[in-house]
């Protein structure tokens, strides 16, 4: 066995787990995860059962998914305990919730008996939790017995043990539909705790229905729904065409012969293409990459009516003999994303090393020889792991797709960048969170782009949802539309009242809505405001990460100037000075400022 | 049973040992037993007897995984498992 506490890396963990899923394995490389340091997420696994034996899978099934996981495991029988004690300092970054149905009744003769007061009580526990915390907590759902019984199918195919978990889940969801923060998650039955009754050994062994065979599937399952809470999920899968969506190779067979449904093997490639439109539909940007004539690859979409997949799907196209790696370089560039946030999925072996030779960035999916592995290959992919989908998200496709009906008008017309930008008749909406009647989805939508945003983001600050809900009175949210389409929220800053300057201690914006002057219109906005309250100055508050320097050169360009001194921080303040005249608001927008301070000014 | 064999068997027990357990291998020795091993609680118990299936390829009973009171005993069971296995 090669793991060993010294040298380590991601891919050879993999490699060695591919070899050898075995539990020394995991111990191994759960070892040595420890010492490679990083963010570590925080999780507390309160369980029924014993659950300590996850924590090698847990450490490195994380691994695999990109983050770094420290779990704390409460000792046996002390589960409810645990939510009801005071929020443990430091916080945790998540709770998991693990439920094995045997210990709600240990003693009663008919689990059903207990059902009500089972019900009420973890009600009553999960509320009660939640108005200590609002960490988020997973919960998986309870295993719902599927053993076959003829006596069974007169009960609508469930026993009444069987029924036990049935309704606990049933109850467990609609609480999870009225508070925040409550997950729960359903796992694919192989990894269902106590799946089938199969592993009553473990559980007289060891007080844990996990068996070792599925402790690795079930910790990648829990990973897996946790991992949209660390890290970034990826944006955009890009997708080669010839035998990766559809069979054979459309520039030799021609549109008529390439193999799409419903016969072996053109329902393999269907089925891929019907998992990535179930991706799109779920904010995933779906782009071609592809080495074939533009004319005959549109072919088959244009001709073939079996293709699950549209032309207008795509929101960037690459049908092209350039280098895969360079079409996905030019493909980020027209949709202003990091390369970072790209998955690529081709057959061919060739491409997928030529791609992760030059781009490391991007994820790579191999397909595997067998198209009827295709669509698994794709769901394997953990990039795309998230257990929230959001109106914004869902809107994204449409948004890039009219953010290229914008670029085509630009490029079409070839006019002057100012004419232009007010040819989109853009509006730019700021809403204060301080209001009571703000939406959760508002909420939700700054948390989720104080999460994602990289570049044109001062600080960096990672806002959790509590620190966002206790500092709401200064936060704001910017939405922006335009004649082509709605952005949805693109924005949020955080503004401090000082003696005699404005503070903006926060302030990002989504990269799609870069290039907008939307920007300028946030400082316009706060200069009315410094005016109102007759200050002198906005200051900005600016911390340097990986990707950020568009936010600081912004400020630069601006005419914000750099504060001297700040010992001791990573923060840098800029000032701006404010006059009665300037800055005021670029004059292509609309401005919309319900609730706020507003006596607009244009230039 | 050739007595290589047996040394095989041990060498791998003992990397096992050492590894769950989180001791070094010179610390492994016949005698070893949750008496005198404090990490040797009811978990790592089930990690030693889930190990030694898996690397032996065999599947102990759980009144065989409750006999494990030590390292040799250990040694003894594998053996048996390996043999009866032919």
């Amino acid at each position: 066995m090669k793991v060993n506490q010294s040298v380590l890396s991601i891919p050879e963990i993999r490699a060695e787990l591919q070899d050898s899923p075995k539990l020394m394995t995991y111990l191994k490389a759960g070892r040595a995860l420890k010492n490679i340091g990083g963010t570590l997420r925080r999780v507390r696994i309160v369980s029924s059962f014993t659950a300590r034996g996850l924590e090698p899978y847990l450490r490195v099934e994380a691994a695999l998914s990109n983050w770094a996981i420290e779990p704390a495991f409460y000792e046996y029988g002390l589960w409810q305990q645990a939510l009801l004690d005071d929020p443990v300092d430091p916080a945790p970054d998540a709770y998991v919730l693990l439920l094995h149905a045997e210990e709600f009744s240990p003693v009663s003769r008919s689990m059903l008996s207990t059902l009500e007061a089972t019900k009420t009580g973890i009600v009553s526990l999960l509320r009660s939790f939640r108005t200590r915390t609002d960490t988020p907590i997973i919960i998986p759902a309870l295993p719902e017995q599927r053993a076959i019984s003829a006596l069974g199918f007169g009960l609508g195919g469930r026993l009444p043990s069987a029924r036990f978990a049935h309704e606990v889940n049933a109850c467990l969801r609609d609480l999870a539909a009225s508070v925040p923060g409550i997950y729960v998650v359903e796992l694919p039955p192989a990894v269902e705790i106590y799946p089938d009754g199969m592993d009553q050994a473990a559980l007289y062994t060891t007080m844990s229905p996990i068996s070792s065979k599925h402790a690795a599937q079930f910790s990648e399952m829990i990973v897996r729904a946790l991992s949209g809470f660390f890290r970034p999920r990826k944006k955009v899968l890009v997708t080669d065409l010839d035998n990766t969506i559809w069979g054979g190779v459309v520039g030799e067979a021609g549109a008529a012969c390439v193999a799409i449904g419903p016969e072996w093997p053109g329902q393999a490639h269907k089925l891929l293409q019907r998992a990535m439109l179930d991706l799109s539909e779920t904010g995933i940007l779906l782009a071609i990459n592809s080495k074939n004539n533009e004319a005959d690859a549109r072919e088959v979409f244009e001709t073939r009516s079996d293709m699950v997949l549209q032309w207008g799907d795509f929101v960037a196209r690459r049908i092209n003999w350039t280098d895969k790696a360079d079409n996905i370089l030019s493909i980020a560039k027209e949709l202003s994303l990091g390369i970072d946030s790209f998955v690529f999925i081709d057959d061919s072996p060739v491409e997928c090393a030529r791609v992760r030779e030059a781009l490391p960035a991007v994820d790579v999916i191999q397909l595997p020889e067998n198209p009827a592995h295709y669509v698994q290959a794709l769901l394997d992919c953990r990039g795309f792991d998230t257990l929230t989908v959001s109106a914004e998200d869902r809107n994204r496709v449409e948004s890039y797709k009219a953010e290229g009906k914008r670029r085509e008008a630009l490029e079409n017309v070839g006019m002057e960048l100012s004419d232009f930008l007010a040819s989109l008749e853009l509006s730019i909406c700021i809403q204060t969170l301080s209001d009571q009647d703000a939406a959760q989805s508002l909420f939700d939508r700054v948390h989720q782009l104080f999460q994602k945003t990289n570049q044109f983001h001062l600080t960096l600050d990672r806002l959790t949802p509590g620190k966002i809900g206790a500092r709401r009175a200064n936060l704001y949210a910017v939405s922006l539309t335009d004649k082509f389409g709605d952005y949805g929220v693109i924005g949020a800053f955080e503004v401090v009242h000082g003696q005699q300057s404005l503070m903006l201690s926060n302030f990002l914006l989504s990269c799609r809505a870069l290039g907008r002057r939307v920007e300028e219109t946030i400082i316009g906005f706060l200069a009315e405001k410094a005016r109102h309250y007759e200050l002198d100055s906005v200051s900005a508050v600016f911390r340097k990460g990986p990707r950020n320097q568009p936010a600081l050169t912004f400020l630069q360009d601006f005419g914000f100037e750099e504060r001297n001194g700040d010992p001791g921080t990573d923060k840098k303040t800029f000032d701006l000075a404010i006059s009665a005249e300037t800055p005021c608001y670029p004059k292509h927008v609309k401005i919309n400022t319900p609730g706020c301070v507003n006596t607009a000014k244009k230039e | 049973m050739s007595k290589a064999k047996k040394e095989d068997i041990r060498a791998e027990l003992v990397e096992i040992f050492s590894t769950v357990l989180e001791i070094d291998p010179s610390e492994v020795n016949e005698a070893l037993s949750p008496d005198n091993c404090e990490n040797w609680d009811s978990l790592r118990h089930m990690q030693l007897c889930t190990a030694i299936d898996e690397s032996f390829g065999i599947a102990l009973s759980m009144k065989k995984q409750i006999e494990i009171l030590n390292f040799d005993l250990a040694i003894e069971t594998v053996l048996e498992e390996v043999c009866g296995k032919g």
